[in-house]
């Protein structure tokens, strides 16, 4: 993997903002969905949001980026659309512009200069320099979403959240890309991330704190802090502190027979 | 790669026409067949090769006056377009707006264009005035509502992504609303491109001293049927002429969305 710091998401030097969430409550066409979540996460950090399928994940997000008013709760800095970049789980990318300039619309709608630029030497990084003249109907499901993790990433956001980013990915790109991810955010300024994936060992991996959501309506039924050093290093995956806190989630999640 | 089967069909350049010109020769082959067995009087129903030679004989006429009735269409069309576009707009932009003219819009085509068109000509002469505002009458419709299927199409995941990317009201329309409507409004394009001679025929049979149409009504009160089939030969004629105008420039105006029909096919 090529030196994620050369397309730094920003030149601001202060990590990203602390994030805090009290009590948020929703409810969509009269279902509860999100059901008093509280969350923190320190300025700069990477928090990822693990839950089953359907319990409110995204939502939330679409409540953090300012997408959705939540129904009580407070929530600091209070949610304003621009102030937060989605990654939605679809791409979202634009049919009719080319990979380059759908990736240099991240940063342009930022007003970032020199945006094609950046976007071509983002999408050489995640191996996609061949491909940044094809219209994104030419291009597999993982190919698309890498280009719109680079387009969300490149505008240079202080808080990112990041659904599923890697979901349509094989699995040996899927941990290339983690490792590309965390050297980009260290790289970038830091700003902080919430990463929502139902992938245990993505969220060991990649986050600081990890959160767990209960299954609709979503509450926190469980919320660790994963300990080591940064950038990961290499057998981190592997090692008995991940593997345990990788059993510890599932427990939480419900499945296999964690603590 | 695209194996044999599954290539685009019914596109020229692959032979594509080819049936639909053997099915016309087949017609034509069998009408003057007809006509010459059953000794048909050329006053009722001409065979095809009087129709051949009033083309050619009458060729000068039907110059002077194809050029007419291709102005009124095309610039009927262009001013439909221009407002179809702008009311399109609105009705995206206004809530109240769209209550306010979408009944209209589908009311305002239960009145017959046939039954204003005399209107018009009392209103604005026997000039081309009155031919442009018929043909505009008959494209907007397809052109509109197309238009705003279109704009109404935008994903709205994709509108709320690019929000909280920094995108304001005005990008979002010009650069996610409105290229995204394009495919939607060529097939408005196109019909009303197709539609357009129809509506300068109307308004020429309706008044006027020039044009296919007065052609054809004179040619009628004088029995001379062939010259009245010969001038639906030329008025078909700009008629295709303007539909694979359309076509043209949608081809041109729409790379991706014909590389994203051509991706599916070969999938």
């Amino acid at each position: 993997m090529p030196d994620a710091s050369a397309i730094r998401p920003s030149t601001d030097p202060a990590p990203g903002p602390a994030l805090r969430c009290r009590g948020v409550r929703l409810g969509l066409a009269g279902r509860p969905i999100l059901d008093g979540i509280d969350l923190d996460a320190a300025s700069g950090a990477f928090v990822a949001i693990l839950g089953p399928s359907g319990c409110g994940k995204s939502t939330l997000l679409r409540v953090l980026a300012g997408l959705q008013p939540a129904d009580a709760g407070d929530i600091a800095p209070p949610p304003r659309v621009g102030a937060a970049a989605l990654m939605p789980q679809a791409d979202c990318l634009l049919p009719w512009l080319r990979l380059v300039d759908n990736v240099a619309l991240g940063p342009g709608l930022a007003r970032r200069p020199g945006a094609l630029a950046l976007a071509a030497e983002g999408l050489r990084q995640v191996g996609l320099a061949d491909f940044a003249r094809s219209y994104p109907a030419a291009l597999s499901g993982g190919m698309r979403q890498r280009a719109a993790l680079l387009r969300t990433v490149l505008g240079g956001p202080r808080l990112l959240l990041l659904d599923e980013p890697f979901g349509a990915l094989d699995s040996l790109t899927r941990l290339d890309l983690q490792d590309w991810l965390e050297r980009l955010w260290l790289g970038g300024g830091r700003p902080s991330v919430v990463l929502v994936t139902h992938d245990v060992g993505e969220a060991v991996r990649l986050a600081d704190a990890v959160v767990v959501l209960s299954p609709r309506p979503a509450r926190v039924v469980a919320a660790v802090a994963v300990p080591g050093p940064r950038p990961r290093p290499a057998h981190f995956r592997t090692s008995p502190t991940a593997t345990a806190l990788q059993a510890d989630l599932l427990g939480a999640l419900g499945v296999g027979g964690g603590a | 790669m695209p194996s044999k089967a599954a290539a685009p069909r019914g596109r020229a350049g692959r032979g594509g026409y080819l049936p639909a010109l053997g099915l016309v020769v087949a017609a034509v082959v069998a009408w003057q067949a007809a006509v010459v067995v059953r000794s048909v009087p050329a006053w009722l129903l001409p065979s095809p090769a009087r129709i051949a030679s009033s083309l050619v004989a009458d060729r000068a006429l039907f110059a002077a006056n194809a050029g007419t009735t291709a102005v009124e269409s095309i610039a009927g069309f262009a001013l439909s377009l221009v407002v179809a576009g702008l009311l399109a707009a609105a009705i995206r932009f206004s809530r109240t707006l769209e209550r306010v003219l979408w009944p209209l819009l589908v009311a305002s085509q239960t009145v017959p264009v046939p039954a204003i068109a005399p209107l018009l000509v009392l209103w604005m002469g026997y000039g081309i005035a009155p031919k442009i505002v018929v043909v505009a009458l008959i494209c907007f419709f397809p052109l509109t509502v197309n238009a705003v299927d279109g704009l109404r199409a935008a994903d709205p995941q994709l509108l709320d992504a690019l929000r909280t990317l920094g995108a304001d009201r005005r990008r979002l329309f010009w650069q996610v609303e409105v290229p995204g409507a394009l495919p939607a409004a060529f097939t408005g394009i196109k019909t009303a491109a197709a539609y357009a001679v129809v509506g300068a025929v109307l308004g020429e049979w309706l008044g006027g001293v020039r044009g296919l149409g007065v052609v054809m009504l004179q040619a009628k009160a004088q029995l001379l049927t062939a010259r009245v089939f010969a001038s639906l030969v030329w008025l078909s004629a700009i008629g295709v002429a303007m539909f694979g105008l359309a076509a043209l420039a949608e081809r041109l105006a729409l790379p991706w969305y014909h590389t994203a029909v051509r991706e599916r096919n070969w999938r």
